[in-house]
């Protein structure tokens, strides 16, 4: 979902710019609030972001032959929500703009809108929509992350489709075309996703019961 | 099931899911799909210019070089949550004992 240096016009890196700034700003509000009122979580958000900086920098062959990766922002979304993700997500997509060329500085704001925002909130609402609907526990994990990891890229796909609409079919017709492409990679990647999340949030569940109900604010 | 078992078996899931995946592609390029659609709107787009070019470009050896460092670092801090919290149940528990040694 990294769009190249350069791809998007001026005008439109400026717009994701300014979309992406109050959310990041907002996460890290959040994070120096964890800091200083739950230090003891310290650790735990350290892992939510290595979960996104691992998993975001691999690239993983897919069914079709070509390879993606996925956006590991499951984690943190359940966590800590889609503010402090977008910070998270901004620092590990500044690190790969500079050192690994993946994306791009100019592009960074339509990035971190896609995979630390857009992908992170309407996981974020899932999440709340199963706990709500008191879904089994891995449901709300897998399905969290599984949302996340797709409306990155249907994202993505939309913010490449109005910069360079189809001659016969305009925006929709790039839209579908975009997402078809990265679709067809990404839907296995994402259920392998969910099915590492599954695993890890049980895991967090059993060894630190405490800390989970203290985040999440209720008994799992 | 116990969890560890259950833990297994899903890490041997995913392994076995991508294993499986490169051996039915072996022949495959395995290019990403970011640069399939960068390169469909270059071909789509016959003007198409970056208005930007990245300000530096690393050699292809400094930038794998990055990309482990990171992956190991992220995988670092994984395994030392996972390898951390184990011993600090131990502690409490060696400390609950402690307690109940000192009361008896």
């Amino acid at each position: 979902m990294h769009i190249a240096e350069g791809f998007l016009p001026p005008i439109w890196c400026l717009f994701w710019f300014l979309v992406a700034i109050p959310f990041v700003v907002w996460g890290a509000r959040n994070v120096a609030k964890i800091f200083r009122e739950r230090p003891e979580q310290k650790l735990v958000l350290a892992v939510s972001g290595a979960f996104i900086f691992v998993l975001s920098s691999l690239h993983i062959p897919s069914v079709t032959g070509s390879s993606s990766h996925p956006t590991g922002t499951g984690l943190s979304v359940i966590l800590y929500g889609p503010a402090t993700t977008s910070l998270l997500s901004a620092i590990v997509l500044i690190f790969q703009a500079l050192l690994l060329a993946h994306g791009g500085l100019t592009t960074l704001g339509a990035n971190i809108f896609s995979m630390g925002i857009a992908g992170p909130t309407a996981g974020f609402l899932t999440f709340r929509i199963l706990r709500f609907l008191k879904a089994r526990l891995a449901i709300q994990v897998f399905s969290t992350a599984v949302v996340a990891d797709l409306v990155t890229y249907v994202i993505t796909a939309l913010q490449l489709a109005v910069v360079y609409p189809s001659a016969s079919g305009g925006i929709m017709g790039s839209f579908t075309t975009f997402l078809g492409i990265f679709l067809i990679t990404q839907i296995p990647l994402a259920i392998v996703e969910g099915i590492l999340f599954i695993i890890f949030f049980d895991y967090l569940k059993r060894s630190r019961p405490k800390l989970v109900v203290q985040i999440l604010g209720d008994k799992m | 099931m116990r969890a560890s078992i259950r833990y297994a078996l899903g890490v041997a899931f995913i392994i076995a899911m991508i294993a499986f995946v490169l051996v039915i592609n072996a022949n495959a390029s395995s290019q990403g799909s970011d640069d399939i659609i960068s390169n469909m709107i270059r071909n789509t787009y016959p003007g198409f210019k970056s208005w930007f070019a990245p300000i530096y470009q690393l050699p292809p050896e400094i930038e794998t070089l990055f990309l482990i460092v990171a992956v190991v670092l992220g995988t670092f801090v994984i395994m030392y949550f996972i390898g951390h919290t184990p011993s600090e149940s131990i502690a409490r528990k060696q400390e609950e004992k402690k307690k109940e040694n000192g009361e008896g």
